[in-house]
């Protein structure tokens, strides 16, 4: 069952044996699990629920009703827009539906850095498992649009590695809504899958609900109280209290660290918060004396991964290109300048291409609670991860223009367009200072993450606090490091993973069979 | 609506324009709260501005989004200042809203408190483009980043209109364009 917030009319005293804090990536999976075997699930939810109805494809309604913030949270200088679902199927509602793996190389990197004993072949079942449930295919080429076959004929002519991303879309008439949500139920969202599932199951989840705050005693956990909140102006209407045996935080890499903090717990070693990554991207925009039509189409259907690394040293480097479409009030905001000019290139909108230079970063970020409940986010890009960022920037105007776009447009106030591959130098000179330059974040990680020992990781290999028994933390959080370039799966064969080793205990836990 | 300001702009933007903000906060002027400018989230419909607060958006937003050139219609024409104030009412955080509130008085008043230039309010049209480019290309982070804020929320109100869809040859939403063949 799923209780919109404004149906709830009085303060509310629960029992159950699981609370889930989040609904997207890892909280969906998790709810759907336990409650498919057993378990009694109530799971809280900030965010509104939406269907498909309510997806109206216009910027300005859909970023205030399904992002945080309305698409306005951001590190603390500025520099980098954090954007991040919030509603019933968190960031799966609104991302570009790219179903990417974690690199098995990945995994030694993580013994490496935390001790983590988790190999790639332990989570072959949860890949199997998660990809059916969000019917997972690899993208036919009739849906690369326009903007995406530019990189495709990179791909083609030079022989550089990269290919058609899968994805979990069924039915999809390539509509370009994808980051407003789906209208037509073609993304194969949580809340069109495994939502579900716990509902049909007989989880409860309460949409508008924010929890504040988890309750344990030297026990372990003892349950969760959280506040219905209005959807406008989320203000507290009733409070929630919910008894429960176990509670699973998965509100994500910002805010999951909060609940921790707010409720002081699971930070004996002051790492909660701390080993922030971003992965900050950076849009390049190229104009065309053709039709694009950057809007129509799935909107990221591409990638090239040429100059991306993993490694058991260093985790994923490098960078890697993705086109990307957008509306127009979002293309509008990421161009430099002003007035008359700023209008004569967005006259040209549809002969304007998109692509994003995604450079996977290592943690160097920390998130505190501000003074509002919401988030501080602390982000200082180290010169390592600006060369590469940089480089990457450099590679996406080379694709274009090698492509025939007749000029460059870099994410800055007051650089003018870049008319051929001379001008490129200009990209070596850009400093991303707050104000002058904007770079995009949609894969937060690593706030609270997963290793061996209390001393150098928050939560341990079954994404258990390793100092509040019974408290669970199942999201994007828990990643040592970049675990992908887009964390959709990744989050979910964890959260899968992390399901099932959480109902071999349920005798324990739950004290059932 | 994207309106884009960052917490904690006074500690991040140096000792000067810090105490330009808090000056600006200071004035009588500035902090006068008359009757709300626009409708928006409240109990009576009205929105985050005062009169005074709202002009200068209104100012603002008509040097970002002029009217004329490429495009006909420009942020005045199209209600760009009265739809973010009306957004801002319905902010949820009210110290977000009150330091956009901040950025518009720092607009307005930086280039008097440093001796160089009238309000923005009472400059002439290229004084006003000069004065906005100064502040995008200033040393001091916190100007940059009150322009760019302020920018973005005009910039992204604009291009959700019509108005401007049609000027860029934008269709609008599918579903809409489906009613319409329906309906034709």
């Amino acid at each position: 069952m799923i209780v919109s917030g404004e149906t709830v009319t009085g303060d509310l005293t629960l029992d159950t044996d699981a609370v889930v804090v989040g609904s997207g990536a890892g909280g969906a999976v998790v709810a759907a699990l336990l409650a498919e075997a057993g378990i009694g699930v109530i799971a809280f939810e900030e965010g509104g629920h939406f269907e498909a109805r309510h997806f109206t494809q216009r910027e300005h309604e859909m970023y205030p009703l399904l992002y945080r913030l309305g698409g306005n949270q951001t590190t603390d200088d500025q520099l980098i827009t954090v954007m991040q679902g919030r509603c019933v199927g968190g960031s799966t509602v609104i991302n570009m539906a790219d179903c990417t793996p974690i690199p098995v190389a990945l995994f030694d990197h993580w013994r490496r850095r935390t001790g983590s004993r988790i190999q790639a072949a332990h989570l072959d079942d949860s890949y199997r498992r998660v990809r059916a449930s969000l019917g997972v295919t690899r993208l036919a080429g009739a849906t690369i649009n326009e903007n995406n076959a530019i990189l495709s004929r990179y791909l083609a002519r030079t022989g550089a590695r990269g290919g058609v991303f899968d994805s979990n879309r069924l039915g999809c008439i390539g509509a370009g809504f994808c980051m407003v949500g789906c209208s037509y139920n073609a993304k194969k969202a949580a809340h069109l899958t495994y939502i579900p599932r716990a509902s049909t199951a007989g989880a409860t989840i309460y949409a508008d609900c924010r929890a504040e705050r988890v309750i344990a005693g030297r026990r372990g956990v003892e349950g969760v109280e959280a506040w219905v909140i209005d959807r406008a102006t989320r203000a507290r209407r009733h409070r929630i209290s919910v008894s429960a045996r176990a509670v699973v935080i998965a509100a994500g890499a910002i805010h999951s660290p909060l609940l921790l903090l707010r409720s002081g717990l699971g930070n004996d070693n002051g790492l909660v918060g701390k080993n922030l990554s971003l992965q900050p991207q950076a849009p390049i925009t190229a104009l065309y004396d053709r039709t694009i039509d950057v809007f129509a189409g799935i909107p990221q259907t591409v990638y090239c991964d040429e100059w991306e690394t993993a490694s058991e040293e260093i985790g994923i480097s490098g960078f890697r290109l993705e086109t990307i479409g957008a509306g127009p009030a979002m293309a509008a905001t990421v161009l430099g300048g002003f007035g008359l000019a700023h209008k004569a290139f967005m006259s040209q909108f549809r002969r304007v291409a998109a692509m994003v230079a995604l450079v996977p970063d290592r943690p160097s970020g920390e998130v505190a609670p501000g003074d509002d409940g919401e988030a501080v986010i602390r982000y200082c890009p180290t010169e390592e991860y600006l060369g590469r960022l940089r480089a990457g920037m450099k590679a996406a105007a080379r694709v274009f223009l090698e492509d025939g776009a007749g000029g460059i447009v870099v994410p800055c106030e007051d650089t003018p367009p870049l008319r051929s591959v001379r001008d490129l130098d200009a990209i070596d000179k850009l400093v991303p200072e707050p104000g002058r330059m904007r770079l995009l974040s949609a894969h937060p990680q690593g706030t609270c993450r997963l290793g061996a020992s209390p001393a150098t990781s928050v939560v341990n290999e079954d994404l258990e606090s390793h100092f509040v028994r019974n408290l669970f933390v199942i999201d994007a959080s828990i990643f040592p490091s970049t675990s992908s370039t887009h964390t959709m799966i990744p989050t979910m064969v964890m959260a899968d993973r992390a399901a099932h080793r959480l109902l071999a205990r349920r005798a324990e836990l739950f004290g059932k069979r | 609506m994207m309106v884009t300001f960052p917490r904690r702009e006074l500690l991040k933007g140096g000792a000067a324009a810090a105490v330009l903000a808090a000056l600006a906060h200071l004035l009588p002027a500035c902090r006068q709260r008359d009757a709300p400018a626009s409708g928006g989230c409240g109990p009576a419909g009205e929105g985050a501005l005062s009169p005074r607060e709202h002009a200068i958006l209104e100012a603002f937003a008509d040097r970002i989004v002029p009217p004329g050139g490429a495009i006909a219609a420009g942020a005045q024409a199209t209600g760009v200042a009265r739809a973010i104030d009306r957004h801002l009412a319905c902010h949820e955080l009210p110290a977000l809203v009150n330091q956009f509130r901040g950025a518009l008085w720092l607009i307005e008043l930086s280039g008097v408190l440093t001796g160089r230039l009238r309000r923005f309010t009472a400059m002439s049209l290229p004084e006003r483009d000069g004065y906005l480019l100064g502040l995008c290309r200033s040393r001091l982070a916190l100007r940059r980043r009150a322009f760019a804020g302020l920018k973005q929320a005009c910039l992204f109100a604009f291009y959700s209109t019509p108005e401007a869809w049609s000027g860029i040859g934008y269709p609008g939403p599918l579903l809409d364009r489906a009613t319409r063949g329906a309906g034709a």
